[in-house]
């Protein structure tokens, strides 16, 4: 993240882009919608690094926690005319409520346990949101109202894209401070050793299970965005499928890397796009990337990037340390 | 009332017995390699593929494309652990299992590309009409499904029991590095390990396919009740992978008919949570030191 | 964090802001649909259906589609311009459907969405269609969500699902009155409304089962029917449970009435898939395949012809009828081809032939197809239960 050379380009490109795409006319909506959509599953992909990569807790049911965030956001703003930013908010501690009930038990499960509870997580949210018609419209979805946000309607593309983008900075920003205080140190030692982390004074347990608790409220928030930009939400979109789609960009980005979660979620989005006309074909790609990221590439995207990087580090830090001089 | 709860759990333990041989093929694998093997029923799904192109491509005898599937089932466990787990001896335990994940979703999406996603129909093993004795209705598949694994459970057993490949597991299991000292050929019993394995998925596999047709999904449910079974066995002990297996499938029969089967899986799923959370080394298991 | 980092992420923020409020400023309202008139010489239609997953069987309708296409080319086209059709892949996932159907209307172009596959794919776009005034002509799906009045743009042209209840209800009223009779249905959209359209026509049933797609053991439904002296089921399943269940009835020694629902029964390998088909019925607004039927002729030579490797069955005959919905609209056109004018002649449509039977529209109903009747199994093939037919539109226009 405080590599500015990288950051700062990427930044300004994410923002102007909306005005170059004015230039391909109504196609823009399409491309708006991906890019967007792109930006929201990027937050779910830092959320659950942040669980992966930086605790070593492994969650196959992710999509549970953004199916919460989803039904709630869409729910109050069906129901109450919730807008854009209560609509997340409430979304992201509803997710944080829930991951309790995995996240104490969690304590408890040894490592390939919690695998296995967290994909029956992510199933049994969808069970309960196609049974519970009365609340989410069963199978037939809930439909939205045109988002709002603090008063100022932002149901066009290019003000989604906006919310979007924002939104993956801010969570971007919130994960980046969170690793560099205590709580940030506590689960790196969790992820090295627990035994050490015990030994070294690290409550193990809530530990384990606030990490449970950041990446879901993070995964539920960006559902309530997610529910916004589509306009709608129903219980196919969050099955095991979508939790392995995150998991992919986790692996693939390289685990415990923002820029990773992020590039990996580039990645497999634009695989799963690109691919979407041949049946199976983008589940073979992944998944075969996967196993040869394990055995060939352990640190994925991530380490790829820093070896290419690595050469530049020097004048990064020059130019850092003149910094305090002269501010 | 009492013959329909009979009928119904004669059911689910027929039902069962196809977790408890996922579950056994799972247990396997784990415990000679530690690992849990995430694209067992996507193995076993595969292997099915082979006996349904033997069978109706190329016109070999069912029994014969059985034995084909099941000696395919055994070289590919092998040609994984070989290819993919022996180069990840020693890594985290959430690196194995994200390798594992890795070859589930691979080998869905082939499948899927080579054969599409329409179901494909497969041949019972045995197609002998039903008995009723005090009128309960027996299936002779059920019958040949309990009696196969209770006998590929003493096989196991007495294999692991009694053979120098049983003891090489253990001593590999205990310490892989003093193992190899000992001459023990560790990547040879490990291969046999996860071929038997996932040998095992694929009896399962081809049991389950008259009812759930040939398709890539097809041991999706399956295998998570798989899981289940082990996780309820202790993952660890071949009793309790069976015991699990089969008290599985009555639990969920019993859901089916008195509950709700809409959300049979999340009821399950919320049972196993209170379980985990009582004895977390599962009903059967014995409690695991945790090393540093 | 450091002051630089404060720095930058204040100005940042600022920049955003900025641009934020300037597109705010320009784009106050949204950009229309593209695509409301043809101009070139090709009119471009789009769907979604799905070729992956579980429910890939039914995305055959785009075989369908694609034959009737390809003959209208062959013909001549429409009004001198020819007809293109691009179908994705949307899993049956409506988040995919979403993204898909953006893509056909803003990047593809399409003048209209037709034939696209599901309930709950439909459900999710349907809304934003109608608002952007895109035509969503003939999608597989009878729920009754899509026969609302007041959706303009919203074209069924199946029977509304509870017709396909009633029409089951009303055999089982006239022929097994008196017997125990049960529902097995899935437990959405798509059961729910068959199960109410069941309920309406015999009063009550004594057993009504749930189930959801997943499930792959319905050993205890069977028993629990059995058990309770059930001698007439309905099944409203889609195909795979539907064979899982009927296979599981045969195993279990138990033979009662059997009556599926037509979505249940249109695929080519039924009689592989279940042994012990003969004597059930399905309901049907589709000939039987192989009949006589000069439509269903018809389109399985087109088949044969322009699809070569995919069956003429049931599933792409859906296709096929979104095909005929389509041209019969675009072929009434007078002058420049759009949108609107394409949604006005379908609205005169009254009593049109389709491969579906008789569909009519109007500017206050769209209602599709009206009527369904009985399919028997016999010897290996379906036959038309003569006196089954039940007319749907009768109850709907009350």
């Amino acid at each position: 993240m405080p590599r500015y050379a990288v950051t700062v380009p990427v930044v300004i490109i994410a923002a102007v882009l909306p005005l170059v795409l004015q230039l391909i006319g109504e196609r823009q909506v399409y491309w708006l919608f991906v890019v967007s959509e792109f930006f929201v599953f990027a937050i779910v992909a830092i959320s659950l690094d942040l669980l992966m990569g930086r605790t070593g807790q492994i969650s196959l049911g992710h999509s549970g926690f953004v199916a919460v965030g989803a039904y709630t956001a869409a729910i109050l703003n069906a129901r109450f005319g919730v807008d854009l930013l209560g609509g997340a908010f409430a979304g992201g501690s509803l997710a944080a409520i829930a991951s309790l009930f995995l996240g104490v038990p969690a304590t408890r499960l040894r490592g390939h346990y919690l695998g296995i509870v967290t994909l029956g997580f992510g199933i049994a949210v969808d069970q309960i949101a196609l049974k519970w018609d009365a609340l989410t419209g069963g199978d037939q979805g809930l439909h939205l109202h045109r988002p709002t946000l603090l008063g100022l309607d932002v149901g066009t593309p290019v003000l989604m894209y906006y919310v979007a983008l924002i939104a993956l900075i801010v969570a971007t920003l919130l994960v980046w401070s969170l690793t560099r205080t205590r709580l940030g140190r506590a689960f790196a030692a969790v992820k090295d050793s627990e035994i050490a982390a015990a030994a070294m004074g690290v409550p193990v347990a809530s530990t384990k299970v606030v990490a449970f608790v950041c990446s879901a409220f993070l995964a539920g928030a960006a559902g309530g965005i997610y529910a916004f930009l589509a306009g709608f939400v129903a219980p196919e979109d969050f099955g095991i499928d979508s939790s392995l789609l995150f998991f992919a960009m986790v692996v693939i980005g390289g685990m415990g890397s923002i820029p990773g979660a992020i590039g990996g979620a580039i990645i497999v989005d634009a695989i799963k796009n690109a691919a979407a006309t041949v049946s199976g074909l983008s589940l073979a790609i992944l998944g075969g990337m996967i196993v040869l990221v394990v055995l060939f590439f352990p640190g994925g995207l991530k380490a790829l990037l820093r070896r290419r990087t690595a050469k530049r580090r020097p004048l990064d830090r020059t130019r850092n340390a003149t910094v305090p001089l002269d501010a | 009332m009492t013959q329909y709860l009979l009928q119904i759990s004669l059911a689910g333990l027929a039902q069962g017995s196809l977790y408890a041989l996922t579950a056994l093929g799972l247990v396997v694998i784990y415990n000679a390699s530690t690992v849990v093997n995430f694209a067992h029923g996507a193995m076993g799904m595969a292997a099915t593929y082979v006996a349904y192109v033997l069978i109706s491509q190329l016109h070999v005898p069912v029994p014969l494309a059985f034995v084909g599937a099941i000696a395919a089932a055994f070289i590919l466990g092998a040609v994984v652990q070989a290819l993919l787990l022996e180069r990840l001896n020693g890594a985290p335990i959430l690196t194995q299992v994200v390798v594992t994940l890795g070859l589930f979703m691979f080998l869905e999406g082939v499948l899927g590309l080579a054969f599409g996603y329409n179901p494909r129909p497969m041949a019972p093993p045995i197609a002998i009409a039903p008995v009723t004795v005090a009128g309960l209705v027996l299936r002779p598949q059920d019958i040949v499904q309990l009696a196969l694994l209770v006998a590929l459970g003493v096989a196991l057993a007495a294999l692991f029991g009694a053979t120098k490949l049983g003891l090489g597991m253990r001593a590999i299991t205990e310490n892989t590095y003093a193992a190899r000292l000992m001459g023990i050929p560790v990547g040879r019993v490990l291969g046999t390990a996860w071929g038997l394995g996932v040998l095992l998925a694929a009896v399962a596999a081809i049991l389950a396919a008259p009812t759930t047709s040939v398709t890539p999904n097809m041991m999706d449910t399956i295998v998570v009740y798989g899981f289940i079974a082990a996780i309820l066995g202790g993952f660890g002990s071949l009793v309790g992978a069976v015991v699990g297996g089969l008290i599985l499938g009555v639990i969920v029969n019993m859901i089916d008919a008195f509950l709700a089967p809409e959300l049979a899986m999340s009821i399950v799923f919320g049972l196993l949570v209170l379980v985990l959370y009582v004895r977390p080394d599962g009903l059967f298991g014995r409690k695991a030191v945790q090393k540093v | 964090m450091s002051n630089s980092m404060l720095r930058l992420v204040t100005n940042l923020a600022a920049g955003i802001a900025c641009a934020f409020l300037t597109s705010y400023a320009a784009v106050a309202a949204d950009p229309l649909a593209p695509g409301g008139t043809v101009t070139g010489d090709t009119i471009v239609l789009g769907q979604t259906a799905a070729q992956s997953g579980p429910q890939a069987p039914i995305g055959a309708s785009k075989w369908g589609l694609s034959a009737f296409i390809a003959s209208v080319n062959a013909h001549g086209g429409v009004a001198g311009k020819k007809l293109r059709l691009i179908s994705y892949d949307d899993g049956y996932q409506p988040a995919q459907t979403t993204a898909l159907d953006k893509k056909l209307v803003y990047e593809d172009g399409v003048f209209a969405i037709v034939g696209s596959i599901g309930s709950p794919t439909t459900a999710a776009v349907y809304k934003v269609l109608n608002e952007a005034h895109v035509p969503l002509v003939s999608m597989g799906s009878g729920s009754p969500l899509f026969y609302q009045p007041g959706l303009k743009y919203v074209f069924p042209s199946w029977p509304i699902y509870t017709t396909d209840g009633k029409t089951m209800g009303a055999f089982v009223k006239k022929h097994f009155s008196g017997q125990p009779a049960a529902v097995i249905y899935q437990d959405d959209a798509f059961g729910k409304p068959i199960l109410e359209g069941i309920k309406s026509e015999l009063g009550k049933v004594d057993v009504e089962i749930p189930y959801v797609p997943s499930q792959v053991d319905f050993s205890s439904a069977v028993i629990k029917l059995k058990s309770a002296g059930i001698k007439v089921v309905m099944l409203a399943t889609i195909a795979t449970s539907g064979a899982q269940i009927l296979n599981q009835m045969a195993s279990l020694d138990y033979h009662p009435t059997r009556i599926l629902t037509s979505s249940a029964c249109g695929y080519g390998g039924i009689f592989d898939a279940i042994g012990s088909l003969d004597g059930a019925y399905c309901t049907a607004f589709l000939p039987p395949p192989g009949s006589a039927d000069p439509q269903w002729a018809e389109f399985a030579s087109a088949m044969g012809k322009y699809a070569p490797g995919h069956a003429a069955d049931i599933y792409a005959a859906w296709g096929w009828l979104a095909g005929q919905v389509t041209y019969a609209g675009l072929e009434k056109i007078k002058g420049p081809i759009t949108r609107d004018a394409f949604v006005a002649q379908l609205e005169t449509l009254h009593d049109f032939d389709t491969i579906a039977g008789k569909i009519s529209y109007s500017p206050q109903r769209h209602d599709g197809g009206c009527c369904q009747l009985l399919w028997q199994a016999k010897g290996g093939k379906w036959g038309i239960v003569p006196d089954s037919a039940f007319n749907g539109s009768a109850a709907m226009t009350k």
